[in-house]
Order: C-alpha cells, then structure tokens, then sequence
C-alpha cells in the first residue's frame, strides 16, 4: 500500500494506491471503497505541519485492514515510531523511516483529547474526563441516501462548545474508504484529533469505548482486554506516535455510561439515536429501543401501555433480538430485571435475556481492574470522576466479570425456543400494528 | 482655540449673556407653531395671491410641524447670536446623560480623569442628570446636575428642556468651555437649542454603535449639532454609519475607567471582607432584587455555587439599584465604583454582558461566565459575548437551568480551565480607549 499527500492550508488529502500484495477485499463482509480521502481543517491549520509519526498513523488506521505486506507513508516516520509499530504489528512494515526525524514532543501543559460522537457513551467519558478535554467530531460528508441524520450530533457538539469546551468538528469522508461505510479500524474515528494532535496540544486520546467492547461483556466470553490484540496492537501504535490511548469508560458497561449520562451536569448533551433529530429519537431503531427499556430501568419508572406497545412496534428490533446472543444482551438483563411490568411481549423478551433469572447488580459499577487503561495523567482524577457517579466492584463482583461466559445460554435448546416465541410474537404485534 | 489661560470665568450678567438670553427666547418664538402658523397666515394676507395656495400650503405647513416634532424632519435653522471665539477657555464641559446604568457617565469620567492627569490647566466640567456626584468628587471634577424629568410629577417635556437649554446656555456663558461632550443615546431638544450656533465651541458626541436608518427615533437633525462623532470599538467590527450627516467620526478602543495598573492587589478586597485567600472567589453581577426568586439566574447561580466548599461569592451591588439583601454564608456585597478595582481579588465572574462588564472581564483577563441580557433593545449583548466565546475567553450560557449552570460552574472551577481563558482573553487585549480619547481632546483644544 502506499500513501501519497496533497495540501493546501485548511485541506488534507490522501491517495491510497493499492500494491500487488494487498487486500482490497480482506473479508467477504468488507472491501476496499473510497480512495481519496479529504480532511477539512481550520483554515490557519496546515497539514505540512503535521509531524510524520502522526499523519502515518492515521494513514496506517485508515488503510490497516487492506495492506499486504508493507505500506508506504507520505512522509518517513521516526525510527521511534516504526520500532514501536514493528514491536507490535506482524504482518506488515512500514517503508520509510527518517533516521534523523525526532520522535512527537508533548509538552507539560498538553491537554486530553477525545473522539467525541455525542453519543451517551463519549458523553459519559467527558463527563468523567478533566475539563479542559479537548473534544473532536468526525464529521462523515452525507453521500446519496444515508439513514444518518447529523443533526442530533451537531446540536450535541454545539452545546458542548456552549458549555465553553474547545470542540472541534472536522469534516473527514475517511468511511468512504471502506464498503460498506464505516470505520476500517474502530479508533479511526480518531484520526481528526491525531492529525490535529500538535496544533490543539493534545498529550492523549480518549476513546468512549465501553465494558462490552473492551473486556467482552455481553459477549460470548470475557476478555482480557489490556493484554489482548487491540489493546496492545492499536494501544501500542498509538503511544509510540507520541499520542497514547485513554479509556477513561473501558471498565463500565452500557448501563453505567447511561447511569453517568443521566447524573451528569453535562448528560443532557447526549443522544443515542444517529437518525432522530435533536432531542427527538426515532424510536424505530435498535439503539432506541434498548435505551427506553434501560432508561426506565435506571430511573425506575414501569412504562404505560402506549409505551410498551410503540416499543415493540420496531422491526429493527425485533431483526436485533433474534440473534443469539443478542448484541449488548446483558444491558437488556439487567434492565428487564429491574422493571415489573404486566405484559406479554415484554415477559417474553426478559425471559429471553434471562432477566427473570438473572440480576447482575454488579453490572451498573465500574471495574477497578480497568485503571490500567487510564492515562497515567489522568488517572486519578478520572477515577475520582467516575466514583461521583457510580460505586466500584468488590473484588467478588469483579471476579464474576472475569468469569463471564454466555456459552451454555447460548448452546441452550431453552434460548432458541423463547427466542422463537418472542420472534413471532412480535412480528405479529408489529403486523397488528401497521 | 482657548489657547489663552488668563482668561477669566464669564458673567450670567454680562450684556452678552443677557443678550444671548433674549436671543435664545426670540428663537424658541420663531420655532414654535403659532407663530409659523401666525406669519404664515400674515404672509398669505399681504400678499393676495398667495390666499389661493392656502388651503394647501397651510396644512402642509402644520405637517411639516408635525413631523419636526417626531424627529423625522429637520428643523428650519433662525439667525443665531456670534460669539466670540478668542474668548474661550480651556475647558471642557461633559454631559453624561443617566442610562440604565453607569455607562454614559463612566464613559466620560473615564476620559475626564485622564485629561486631568495629562494637562490640570485643562477644566474639566460636568453637566450632568446622573446623581453620583460624590464620583466626580473623588476625582476632583465639579459638577453641575439637574435631575432627569421624570423625576420630576408629570413635568412636560418642554419644560424640562428649556430648563436644560437655560442651565447650559449658563455653564456655556461661565465656563467658556472650548469643547462640550455629550454622551447619550438620545440628545435632548434643549441641549441642541443651546449648543446651536455655538460655532466656537467644538460639539461632540461620544455614542456607541452606529447611526441606522430606522434603526433609531433620533431627530434627523440633531446628528448635524455636532462637529464629531466619537464611536468607541465594541467587540463585532463596527459597521458603517447609514444616515447621512456632515459630523466627522473619530472611532477610538473601548473606554475603560481603569488601567489594569490602578486594580487593587489580590488580598485587599479578601482582607476587607473576610475571605480566606486560598478560596476561590466569584464575582456575581446579574442585576439585582430577583435573589428571593428561586428561579431567578442570580439564585440558580448562587445555590450552584453554593454546593462548593471552597468557593466564596461577592454579589455586586449597584449604587443606582435597590439594595440586596443579606444572604450569609460564603455570600459577601460589594458596593464599589467601579467594581472593578477589585478584579484581582476574583477567580472568575458570572455577569451580564453589558459594555462595560464585558470590556472589563476582558481587559482585566477574568474568566467569566456570561449570561447576556436578551432584552437590552439595540444593545446586542449576546453577539458582543459571541465573540469571546468564540475565542475560548467566555462561556456564554444563553439559557439558564440548574444543570447547566451546574455544569459551567464545575468546569471554571478547574484551574487550568480557567488559565486557557486567561490566555484566550489576553490575545483580545486592546488598548484603553479612554486614553486614546483623552489625549484626542487635548490636541483639539
């Protein structure tokens, strides 16, 4: 693969130039798309600047899954940072290295930055992270029909610049350089804030990745987040460019980001929904419907009626609860567990995700284990954030988390019928309904 | 112009005095309806065929009045009295008018101190209806003052102003002044009758924003009374005068009472009002009588500081306002002029973004939380504040709830949230207009 550059003061773009070797198709589920990528930038910011370990960074989070056996960067990275991506990447190389270039300079007075979504889970992780966090959107350019509506985003990043934040939303179409679109690797999202890095004096990258992404919660087994690939690969990728990770929400799952969103000063900046407007959610979608079941959960209020019954009304949904295991089931464990309500389809659906069984109240704290994935900046102070908001696992609660395991759920003849059962009940709900 | 400085105070009885007195009267005569409509008539009489165009041209007549009088026409100018231009003083007579606040007045008490310091042969006077007289005292400036009308039962506006027009014709006659300021939104009939035809006097109006066609209810006319238009720089780059006038404009800094050399040191206000100088101070200043309101913005901000151990508010109190009542606590009251003068003491502010506030907060590099006045007319107070938002030195809460507030309060309580505001506010330093004016005025008289 090799990466070429153009500029201009307030514009970056780059071409990805395929090699023999490389994988346009790396998967049957992806392949390569776009191959210029633009970034906007302020104008008086120039792309010229932009140190090489940083601008091959991004590059290398743009084009990872596509790349043979080296890639080619537009600019020779320090021999700091091609070390310590060699130290951490098998199966490809970097090809040029400059010698004499010095490694990324951070300086005392760096501030956080943070790949910013205005999503619950990043609104949380700004709500725990120091104030003078530098927060960065990465505005995808809309392309023909997209479900996306950025409008609730925008409102999102307004009020957090409102609330005096130095919030930047910088137009990126990287996205487009897979097919389907989205993020070729999942800290991409933070390209705008690499690239940015010097000119807004970031020192880190904050992520809202949470429990279920990090350590495997809700997903088939736990895993040992900090001493797995991504971590170490990208984690490692990152701090030998100069711009280490921080994952101030990798040790609290779903339901404490939206427990924090909801207690904190700035939570109301938050939506989940990526294609309601401003403080209007669709409804309709999957993401919608987990959060109207755990927001009343957290707020412990039952739901009436028309609520249930416009819930259910979601073929999204109902597309999501069929599979086995359901993506982010446990939130849906813990939530159902906790509310008492009268009805059928919503008996199925706890039944289903075992919350008439199961409670995890160790669900709604925050796994101390996952201290180490703080920037050792910030620790303490993002600790102390977090301890606001949400009260901490015993050493117990924390052991069942490293236990967590949905295998016999799942290999369970038991969880096929109820989720069969549920399945059909609820098409013929939505059919009733239509 | 005024060159000389022996000479002496005029006479109210001196022949030209009195004579100007009578001229003056003879105007105003001329000026009024009946008699315009009386030598109309009389004209028409003597000269018959002039009867025919009557019933048009006296209606018309009597709108024209009528539009003389809402401002929207000019006034036919009559033969004024000469005087004689060898015979001014060095001085200046300022006529602040009294606004809601303290602007006018401290605009010119601004410009007046520093003309002292620069040159004390120059007589600086006031005229003036604000009643803080005890100010100008302070700075050893005289003062004379006439309340304004509506302090006074039902007074006709006609009264008022030739009361105005008589009191300055007197200052003017005493003084000699060789300049007069005025610093108003809307100039008053009587002050324009008497700086009328003073063409040895240099006539100045010192007014923020610009003149827009429709945009305001000043006589059409009365912008020509003046030689200069002082503007002074507000945040937004100002934008082009539309109406049409001959007065020269001169644009100048923000005019500010204080050089940051003059603020008290840090410890002074701490000491007199018994805050530990660990604590972090607030200024508080949103305008005052609402703090038994619980929905009010000044009681949502207090009880969100409030939940702060360590955070000590001092509420600013206007001297022209109602008194605030006593809270406790952490709360503390300041009565000052200007309240300014103890910027040091604060670790941050919650204030309106009226001119001066701002200008200050900035000038000063306290980080402040602004909460602008929607409802201040033509005084755009949300896009003056825009622009230090947009430059990171304020936060701007343009609606206030208790979460909000909570959240802005917990972030300017960080320190290094706070220094990226004093840097931010740095780079929009200026230079203090005031001296730039004063040294102005100097060189013009």
């Amino acid at each position: 693969m090799k990466v070429g550059m153009i500029s201009e003061p307030g514009k970056l773009v780059l071409y990805l130039e395929l090699e023999e070797d490389d994988r346009p198709a790396p998967t049957d589920k992806y392949q390569i798309g776009k191959r210029i990528i633009t970034t906007i930038f302020p104008e008086d910011f120039d792309p010229e600047d932009i140190h090489p370990d940083l601008l091959g960074l991004s590059c290398i989070l743009i084009c990872e899954p596509f790349i043979g056996t080296r890639i080619t960067l537009p600019k020779p990275v320090s021999k700091h940072f091609y070390e310590g991506h060699k130290k951490v990447t098998s199966r490809y190389t970097i090809a040029n290295v400059d010698e004499k270039l010095k490694p990324r300079k951070i300086d005392s007075d760096y501030v956080p930055g943070l790949a910013f979504s205005g999503g619950v889970d990043s609104t949380a992780a700004l709500s725990v992270m120091p104030h003078n966090t530098v927060p960065v959107f990465l505005d995808r350019p809309l392309n023909g029909r997209s479900m996306y509506n950025k409008d609730a985003a925008y409102n999102s990043c307004n009020e957090v610049s409102r609330l005096g934040y130095n919030m930047n939303i910088i137009q990126c179409d990287l996205e487009y350089a897979r097919k389907p679109v989205g993020f070729p690797v999942d800290v991409a999202n933070s390209v705008p804030a690499i690239l940015m890095a010097d000119y807004l004096r970031l020192d880190s990258i904050a992520f809202g990745t949470i429990m279920e992404s990090s350590y495997g919660l809700g997903h088939k087994n736990y895993r040992d987040y900090p001493n797995g690939n991504h971590y170490t690969h990208l984690g490692g990728m990152f701090e030998s460019a100069g711009i280490p990770f921080n994952l101030p929400v990798a040790g609290i799952s779903e339901i404490g980001t939206s427990i924090i969103v909801e207690k904190s000063p700035i939570g109301f900046i938050a939506q989940s929904c990526m294609r309601g407007i401003w403080k209007s959610p669709c409804q309709n979608c999957w993401k919608c419907f987990r959060k109207l079941i755990l927001d009343a959960a957290i707020e412990d209020e039952n739901m009436d009626n028309d609520t249930i019954t416009r819930l259910f009304n979601n073929k999204e949904a109902m597309r999501f609860v069929s599979g086995i295991p359901i993506k982010h089931e446990n939130v849906l464990t813990w939530a159902t567990n906790k509310l008492k309500i009268d009805n059928e389809l919503f008996s199925l659906l706890k039944k289903r995700v075992r919350g008439d069984t199961h409670s995890f109240p160790w669900m709604n704290k925050w796994f101390p284990d996952s201290e180490i994935v703080l920037h050792e900046k910030y620790g303490d102070e993002i600790k102390h954030n977090i301890a606001r908001y949400l009260e901490t696992m015993t050493e117990e609660e924390c052991e069942y988390l490293r236990e967590w395991s949905m295998e016999d759920m799942i290999n369970s003849e038991q969880t096929a019928l109820d989720r069969d059962n549920l399945v059909s009940n609820m098409k013929d709900h939505i059919k009733s309904h239509q | 112009m005024g060159d000389d400085s022996s000479i002496g105070f005029g006479r109210l009885d001196d022949a030209g005095s009195a004579e100007d007195k009578f001229r003056r009267e003879l105007v105003r005569i001329r000026k009024s309806a009946s008699f315009r409509v009386g030598v109309h008539i009389i004209t028409a009489v003597e000269r018959p065929w002039r009867l025919i165009l009557l019933p048009f041209s006296l209606p018309w007549l009597i709108f024209s009045i009528g539009l003389e009088r809402l401002g929207k026409k000019a006034i036919p100018e009559f033969e004024q009295p000469r005087f004689d231009a060898d015979k001014n003083r060095k001085s200046v007579i300022m006529f602040p008018t009294n606004g809601v606040g303290f602007g006018h007045f401290t605009r010119l008490l601004s410009i007046a101190r520093r003309i002292k310091k620069l040159d004390e042969d120059i007589e600086v006077i006031f005229f003036t209806t604000m009643p803080t007289l005890h100010l100008l005292k302070r700075e050893g400036i005289p003062a004379y003052h006439l309340p304004g009308r509506k302090k006074f039962n039902d007074m006709p506006a006609k009264t008022w102003n030739k009361i105005v027009e008589e009191n300055i014709a007197n200052v003017f006659a005493v003084h000699k002044p060789s300049m007069f300021i005025f610093d108003g939104a809307f100039p008053y009939r009587g002050m324009l009758n008497s700086i009328q035809g003073r063409d040895e006097i240099k006539k100045v109006w010192l007014r923020r924003g610009t003149f827009k066609k429709g945009s305001t209810k000043i006589p059409v006319d009365s912008i020509n009374h003046f030689d200069y238009i002082i503007t002074p720089k507000d945040s937004l780059e100002l934008e082009e005068h539309d109406m049409e006038f001959t007065s020269a404009v001169v644009k100048c800094d923000p005019i500010l009472y204080l050089d940051e050399i003059e603020l008290r040191p840090k410890e002074d206000l701490r000491n007199r009002l018994g805050i530990p100088h660990d604590a972090i101070v607030c200024y508080l200043q949103l305008g005052a009588g609402q703090i038994n309101d619980i929905e009010s913005d000044i009681s949502i901000c207090l009880s969100e500081l409030e939940r702060h151990e360590n955070v000590y508010v001092v509420l600013g109190e206007s001297m022209l306002g109602s008194r605030l009542p006593s809270i406790g606590g952490r709360v503390r009251v300041l009565t000052d002029y200007p309240n300014s003068m103890d910027f040091n003491a604060f670790d941050f502010t919650i204030m309106a973004a009226g001119y001066n506030s701002y200008h200050e907060a900035i000038r000063f590099s306290v980080p402040t939380i602004s909460i602008p006045n929607m409802n201040t007319g033509m005084d755009d107070q949300l896009a003056r504040v825009e622009v230090a938002e947009e430059a990171g030195a304020m936060i701007v809460l343009r609606e206030v709830s208790k979460r909000r507030v909570q959240a802005v309060i917990e972030r300017i309580l960080d320190e290094s949230v706070r220094d990226s505001m004093i840097k931010a506010s740095e780079k929009l330093h200026r230079p203090n207009g005031a001296n730039q004016m004063a040294k102005w005025i100097i060189d013009e008289i």
